[in-house]
């Protein structure tokens, strides 16, 4: 009796160290799992970096007193008007001209505009000036191309 | 005591560690959905920044390769990607080869941009820049000086009274008030604040031609002096 009990022992005590050693063994490896996918979350951020670096230098034309909100700089119209919108300091007068034609409106109490404008057919280099009550003049320019062709 | 019952006994601890991944998978599944999450956000950000609608660029050739070229405007580069597709035109609205450019032309191209805002043409027209420019200036001023026996005037700019400008006009420049009504030309006089667009006039040197004038003031009780 005493023999088996001693035998259980060391039986027990074998097992108990390779289950202990295994199970060791294993949270080692699960904490590596878990410090790697720690480490894909702190990727993120480069992934974030990259689309910044990717993303396209915005179009709207943005000036402390004046600023376009559509159409958007380098855009292509299939008709020959358009409307200029924006915002500019309120009741500032608006004076557009596309080198050839000009056109001209006023901000509303709220600074915001709209003023309908011809294009001649190809590329337009449009001006848009803003003159606000105290003379302060701002301009900005939008390349806004006329095509009716299939692009 | 049964020996085998205490060989059984000591795999109580084995059962507790094999619950242990269980406990794991629910941070990997959390890590899951934040990258899910974040991929998507991404791509959602990436779709509204891109511009879907076709672009156009102006410039001049400085580097041209097999699939590509710069162009340069106002001392920036921009890079025109080509492909089979592209439809390249000269001047004389007659389609040529691409291999047909040559660095130093002017060009518009008209096409799409993508994710890194190339622009992938579609059209390469040869143009001259000069057509294109605009050459209109806004000048808000003060008349200080009209001749009776010329269409001209001189114009001090409000915010800068070093400068003077020399206007002419004719029979085609619109003469408005400040509410699109339409005012005489011959009814302008010296003191009156306007605003006017103005372009260099291609007869004249060192005068400008106006093409409209927004009259803001009848007169003006202080009109600057003009410099001689």
């Amino acid at each position: 009796m005493i023999k088996e009990f001693i035998l259980t022992i060391i039986l027990g005590a074998i097992l108990g160290f390779g289950i202990t050693g295994s199970y060791l063994v294993l949270h080692k490896n699960n904490t590596q799992s878990i410090s790697a996918n720690n480490n894909e979350i702190s990727l993120t951020p480069t992934i974030s970096e990259t689309i910044v670096e990717t993303t396209p230098t915005p179009t709207t034309i943005q000036n402390p007193n004046l600023t376009i909100t559509a159409p958007e700089n380098n855009t292509v119209l299939s008709t020959d008007t358009t409307s200029i919108k924006g915002t500019a300091r309120n009741n500032s007068f608006i004076i557009i001209s596309n080198g050839s034609e000009t056109f001209t409106g006023q901000a509303n109490a709220n600074g915001i505009f709209s003023i309908n404008i011809n294009l001649a057919s190809g590329a337009n280099l449009v001006k848009i000036t803003a003159i606000d009550s105290e003379d302060n003049q701002t301009e900005t320019e939008l390349l806004l191309t006329y095509s009716t062709a299939k692009i | 005591m049964n020996p085998l019952f205490l060989i059984l006994s000591l795999f109580i601890p084995f059962q507790v560690s094999a619950v242990e991944p269980t406990l794991t998978s629910a941070p990997k599944q959390e890590v899951l959905d934040l990258v899910t999450k974040k991929v998507k956000e991404m791509l959602n950000q990436e779709s509204t920044t891109v511009s879907t609608g076709p672009k156009s660029f102006i410039g001049t050739i400085s580097q041209k390769s097999d699939s590509q070229l710069t162009i340069n405007y106002q001392n920036q580069d921009k890079i025109i990607l080509v492909d089979t597709d592209t439809v390249v035109i000269n001047a004389k609205k007659t389609k040529i080869k691409f291999s047909d450019l040559k660095s130093g032309q002017s060009i518009l191209a008209l096409g799409y941009l993508d994710a890194q805002n190339q622009l992938t043409a579609k059209r390469v027209i040869v143009t001259d820049l000069k057509t294109i420019e605009n050459n209109n200036q806004v000048v808000v001023g003060t008349i200080v000086d009209i001749s009776k026996s010329s269409p001209v005037f001189v114009l001090i700019p409000i915010k800068n009274k070093n400068t003077q400008y020399q206007i002419t006009t004719d029979t085609k420049t619109d003469v408005v008030d400040q509410n699109g009504q339409d005012v005489k030309l011959s009814s302008l006089t010296a003191g009156q604040k306007i605003i006017t667009i103005i372009k260099p006039d291609i007869k004249l040197k060192q005068t400008f031609y106006t093409t409209k004038i927004i009259v803001q003031s009848k007169t003006s009780t202080s009109a600057p002096t003009p410099a001689n």
